[in-house]
């Protein structure tokens, strides 16, 4: 299952290369993060434009303190997790507001500690779709959250059902290696 | 919305039984979350790009050095009655006009010439006639596209009289359609105090 994974440079050592200042690194790390930290921002803060904003200090956190990652502490994904959590926090007491965990589906009376774990499952499921690539993670969203049927995936998608179907096995295989130990 | 089919009609029912436990306990996981976003807005994107070009935060030494270097630049600039401020220059500016909402109100929002090593560009607000922000309010400089809210050049307060703001934004300006002034943020979407078209430079 694992060979499925693709050997795309670390989320660990694209932190140190930022650290060094490396722009490049920065792009690559945002394109894998962007929506992980948006969706959780919207999730607490309810709104786009301060879900924005969080999002926009997550990443600037992420410039200023990659020195500060030790990669022995806690994994890559940890790290970024946290960032995002306190700039979100900071957001939400700029406007002397606490922070609303929005209720999910899966954890609706969910207490906090409950609602702790649900954000960072999600967190790492949501993360683990950003290094699919683009047709797989494409037929599995269409799949698991729009609500279309694989038949009007395939139409919508323009090809034949077969692929959505191969697409998608291939799709959660290449997740299952990527997500390897998590459990729901 | 209609819950996700079953996963052996996602995949088909031809797998090994090891396989499809295996993506049964990844479908179990799509199940329990939320959908990621759409897709990430322009405009982070943008204001992100713009993150790496900011100076890092200064070592302890060079901290020091910089806080000599500016107490002498202070000195100098109080010896000449001049403020840095003075230092901007600005490529164009553009005058906002009031809307109905706030007839007494009047703005310029002078942009400075685009850094060609780092693409920001500098901006200084100049607004007056606003009414005085209470409580959680702010005021917000905008830029339209298509008659939406489509990305955020700042968040401000004002004062009595006239406020000066600086501004920090790597926006292509021509993308946009008209700078617009409103009080609060663009989910509420409020309505344009002040306007003006993007000018052709």
């Amino acid at each position: 299952m694992s060979a499925l994974v693709a050997t795309a440079e670390s989320d660990s050592r694209l932190i140190e290369r930022v650290a060094g200042g490396d722009r490049d690194a920065f792009t690559e790390l945002y394109g894998r993060f962007a929506r992980p930290v948006l969706a959780m921002a919207l999730r607490q803060l309810g709104d786009n434009g301060r879900a924005e904003e969080a999002a926009q200090e997550t990443f600037a956190a992420v410039w200023r303190s990659a020195r500060s990652y030790k990669p022995e502490r806690g994994s890559a994904s940890a790290w970024l997790y946290a960032v995002a959590r306190h700039a979100i926090i900071d957001r939400a007491r700029q406007r002397r507001e606490p922070v609303v965990e929005v209720p999910e589906e899966a954890s609706a009376e969910a207490g906090p500690e409950e609602l702790a774990e649900s954000s960072w499952l999600t967190w790492r499921v949501h993360a683990a779709l950003e290094q699919l690539p683009e047709r797989e993670r494409a037929v599995l969203e269409l799949a698991y959250w729009s609500g279309l049927s694989q038949t009007e995936i395939a139409s919508y998608l323009d090809v034949p059902l077969g692929t959505v179907k191969t697409r998608t096995r291939t799709g959660l295989a290449r997740l299952s290696g990527l997500l390897d130990e998590v459990r729901a | 919305m209609k819950e996700p089919v079953d996963l052996r009609e996602l995949v088909g029912s031809n797998l090994p039984p090891e396989e499809l436990e295996e993506l049964s306990r990844v479908d179990r996981l799509l199940r329990s979350v939320p959908a990621p976003p759409h897709d990430v807005p322009a405009s982070l994107t943008q204001a992100v790009a713009a993150v790496p070009l900011e100076r890092r935060p200064p070592t302890r030494r060079r901290f020091a050095v910089a806080i000599a270097f500016a107490a002498l630049i202070a000195v100098a600039a109080f010896g000449l009655g001049r403020w840095t401020a003075d230092e901007f220059s600005a490529a164009y500016s553009v005058e906002l006009q009031p809307t109905a909402d706030a007839p007494g109100a009047a703005a310029v929002v002078e942009v400075g010439e685009r850094d060609p090593d780092s693409g920001n560009v500098e901006l200084v607000l100049q607004v007056s006639g606003l009414p005085k922000n209470t409580g959680d309010q702010f005021y917000a400089l905008w830029l339209e596209k298509d008659g939406e809210w489509a990305a955020t050049c700042g968040y401000f307060s004002v004062g009595e009289g006239e406020t000066t703001v600086r501004m920090t934004v790597s926006y292509e300006f021509r993308d946009f359609d008209a700078w617009n002034i409103s009080l609060g943020a663009r989910p509420d979407a409020p309505p344009p105090l002040l306007a003006a078209e993007i000018p052709e430079v």
